[in-house]
């Protein structure tokens, strides 16, 4: 897919989204749903912000970002703290009970464009930024994904966070960024 | 009204396991190469027409 007509900017307070559909699904209307009631409150209430791949007026597809981390609360951790509390000097990374994550709140591709390897760009252009231009930490990928999308992201290499939400409309994910930073290392 | 956002739990018991055993997996593992070149060529196409 040529993306050199695109545009890939930020969600302004003022920007007309025009018309905007992924597809008609449940899932899918809930996404067009997201852009065009509620991606401006997440923005404005900095929770979210959200990017729109855009062809002059049109909508292309949107992703909404935001600051997330992936806490543990297990033996490990309930050892750790007690070793903080009596001053162990085991190594930083073993006692760790949370990790920095960016999550993709919600990433759909108008319905004219599907199949064309637009979502999987954005997925792979959001990895290497979160390698090249880490500036505050960031291990893991985290995304709120429909379930329509399930294989999508399984295909991208995310894996499932919790089975608490197996019966939900929507299942937690993640891609640990680790496995680029490996692979890029001299 | 859209679905709001879902918030990550903290992980316990055996999503905690899982999650750490996979965590410690990918200490040592990476993607492919041919997976590193095609992520950084979406990356770069993408970067090129970024207006922010």
């Amino acid at each position: 897919m040529p993306f050199d007509s695109f545009e890939l900017i930020r969600l302004h307070p003022t920007h007309d989204f025009g018309e905007f559909s992924c597809g008609d699904n449940e899932g899918e209307k809930d996404l067009n749903d997201f852009l065009l009631t509620s991606s401006k409150s997440y923005q404005k209430e900095l929770l979210a912000v959200t990017y729109l791949l855009v062809n002059k007026q049109e909508t292309i597809a949107f992703f909404s970002l935001a600051n997330d981390k992936i806490s543990i609360k297990d033996h490990e951790s309930t050892k750790s703290a007690w070793r903080r509390l009596t001053g162990s000097n085991i190594h930083y990374l073993k006692r760790r009970e949370s990790y920095p994550a960016m999550k993709i709140g919600r990433l759909a591709v108008s319905h004219k464009y599907k199949k064309q390897g637009i979502g999987q760009a954005i997925l792979n252009y959001l990895k290497q930024h979160f390698i090249d231009n880490n500036r505050t930490g960031c291990k893991f990928i985290t995304v709120d994904a429909y379930k329509d999308s399930l294989g999508f992201y399984e295909k991208n290499g995310f894996k499932y966070i919790t089975t608490s939400d197996l019966k939900s409309d929507t299942r937690l994910m993640f891609f640990d960024l680790t496995l680029i930073y490996n692979a890029i290392q001299p | 009204m859209a679905k709001p956002i879902k918030e990550t739990p903290v992980l316990r018991r055996v999503d905690a396991k899982n999650f750490r055993r996979e965590m410690e997996a990918n200490k040592d593992k990476s993607i492919s190469p041919a997976e590193a070149l095609k992520i950084r060529a979406d990356y770069e196409k993408i970067r090129a027409i970024s207006k922010f």
